[in-house]
């Protein structure tokens, strides 16, 4: 294997151009069933390995490990920090980054539920275009690809998806059947109406998305959103069990009350307020 | 083949060595520095048995780490903290509690254990969420969290008294 370090965009697109692939972390990339000829380091490029603050904007580096995220976001938002400790293990939390994780997408993706709630954009540069351009962050797309590069990720400051709760629902075998979801809210300020958004990764091949206007929040609305899942089509299931209308609806259905169960406070009170 | 010579600060000891860009730690650690605490178990980062610290980092996974990577970085393996006294009494109470059966597993969960029972403040959750990064098959992690207990509360007897 080849390794160099590129700190500047013209050195990096001079490795792309010769056929190098990124490391981050490299937990993906360095896995045993994974060999690579040729790997192009980023790590030394400015602000690599930071969370930077900006007015409109918190921006993480390439390399940011989800370790460092999770600690951030225990101030910024909570319900990301409690997600991100169910991801992995807290020594391959240590090594995996952000960008990699995201990056390097399955059907059962796990972080991008979460971020993608959160609105956050990608820095990405191409091989055969030098120039940077922020993208949304989405599933599929002209993110990815072994000619493209992220350089960075920004989570807009102004983002209405800061309180989130995620949930992994697993079977209990060895099958690899495991669903993540992610479900924020917001609450209008004109009409009291609560807007829900759910990210369910693990049904279909690409996540998808549900969307629940409600006034309160309850079980009605555990049903609609319900009702949302179940008539899902069109999209390739992942396999025959998780491929069930109903087995969606379930799924919809366990996000969403375990947002009931833990914000029960909040909605209790803004219940009150209403 | 491309070589790169990598200076690592291994237990406290500065070496040189000369890798190859392919190569990861645990390799390094165990073909060319003798030490063999840290074992190979899944080659993806999951067992947790290669588990190594690394200075500004916490503990890492050596089989995911290229060597190249980690010139002027410091790590401490197992082998580092043989005479560190918290390592002793987890050691001491491992045999009380029978946490440890064929062994391969043990020297990463002590490094854990050790990492964790070394913050403050501590608890059982925590030291059960730190041995969410061990697969152990033979022992189970019942056996390795009493142990890890029974040094805490050592510990906690020992602060009390000198209070």
């Amino acid at each position: 294997m080849q390794w160099i370090e590129a700190s500047t965009l013209d050195e990096l697109q001079s490795a792309l151009v010769q056929g190098y692939r990124v490391i981050g972390g490299g937990t993906g990339l360095l896995g045993d069933e994974n060999p690579v000829e040729k790997v192009v380091d980023i790590r030394r490029f400015p602000d690599a390995n930071q969370i930077v603050e900006y007015p409109s904007r918190w921006q993480l580096g390439p390399v940011v490990t989800l370790t460092h995220l999770q600690a951030w976001a225990k101030n910024h938002v909570p319900g990301l920090a409690d997600g991100l400790n169910r991801l992995g293990t807290p020594v391959l939390r240590n090594l995996a980054t952000v960008a990699g994780r995201l990056a390097n997408r399955e059907p059962t993706s796990d972080l991008y539920p979460m971020m993608r709630l959160l609105g956050t954009e990608v820095l990405v540069m191409s091989r055969e275009d030098p120039q940077p351009r922020w993208m949304l962050l989405e599933y599929e797309g002209p993110l990815y690809g072994a000619n493209r590069v992220w350089l960075a990720l920004r989570i807009p400051r102004s983002t209405k998806r800061r309180r989130m709760v995620f949930e992994k629902i697993t079977k209990a075998r060895l099958n690899g059947s495991i669903v993540n979801g992610a479900v924020s809210w917001q609450q209008s300020v004109a009409n009291g109406q609560i807007h829900v958004q759910m990210v369910i990764s693990g049904v279909f091949e690409i996540p998808c998305h549900l969307s629940v206007c409600s006034k309160p929040l309850d079980l009605a609305t555990k049903i609609r959103a319900q009702w949302q899942a179940f008539q899902q089509m069109g999209w390739v299931p992942i396999d025959d069990f998780r491929a069930s209308a109903a087995y969606r609806a379930h799924v919809a259905g366990v996000v969403l009350e375990r947002l009931l169960k833990t914000q029960s406070g909040f909605f209790e009170s803004s219940l009150e307020e209403a | 083949m491309h070589t790169h010579r990598v200076q690592l600060a291994v237990n406290g000891k500065l070496k040189t060595v000369t890798v190859p860009a392919d190569e990861r730690l645990l390799d390094t650690l165990r073909t060319k520095m003798d030490l063999y605490g840290a074992r190979y178990g899944c080659g993806t980062g999951h067992c947790g048995a290669c588990v190594v610290s690394q200075e500004g980092v916490g503990l890492v996974p050596s089989c995911l780490m290229l060597t190249v990577r980690l010139d002027g970085a410091a790590i401490t393996t197992y082998e580092g903290l043989e005479t560190d006294p918290l390592m002793r009494d987890l050691q001491d109470a491992f045999v009380e509690e029978g946490a440890a059966q064929c062994g391969y597993c043990t020297p990463g969960i002590l490094l854990s254990l050790h990492h964790v029972l070394s913050q403050d403040p501590v608890d059982e959750n925590v030291v059960r969420e730190s041995l969410v990064s061990h697969l152990c098959r033979c022992t189970g992690h019942y056996a390795s969290v009493r142990a890890a207990m029974k040094v805490l509360q050592r510990k906690a007897g020992m602060k009390v008294a000198v209070d």
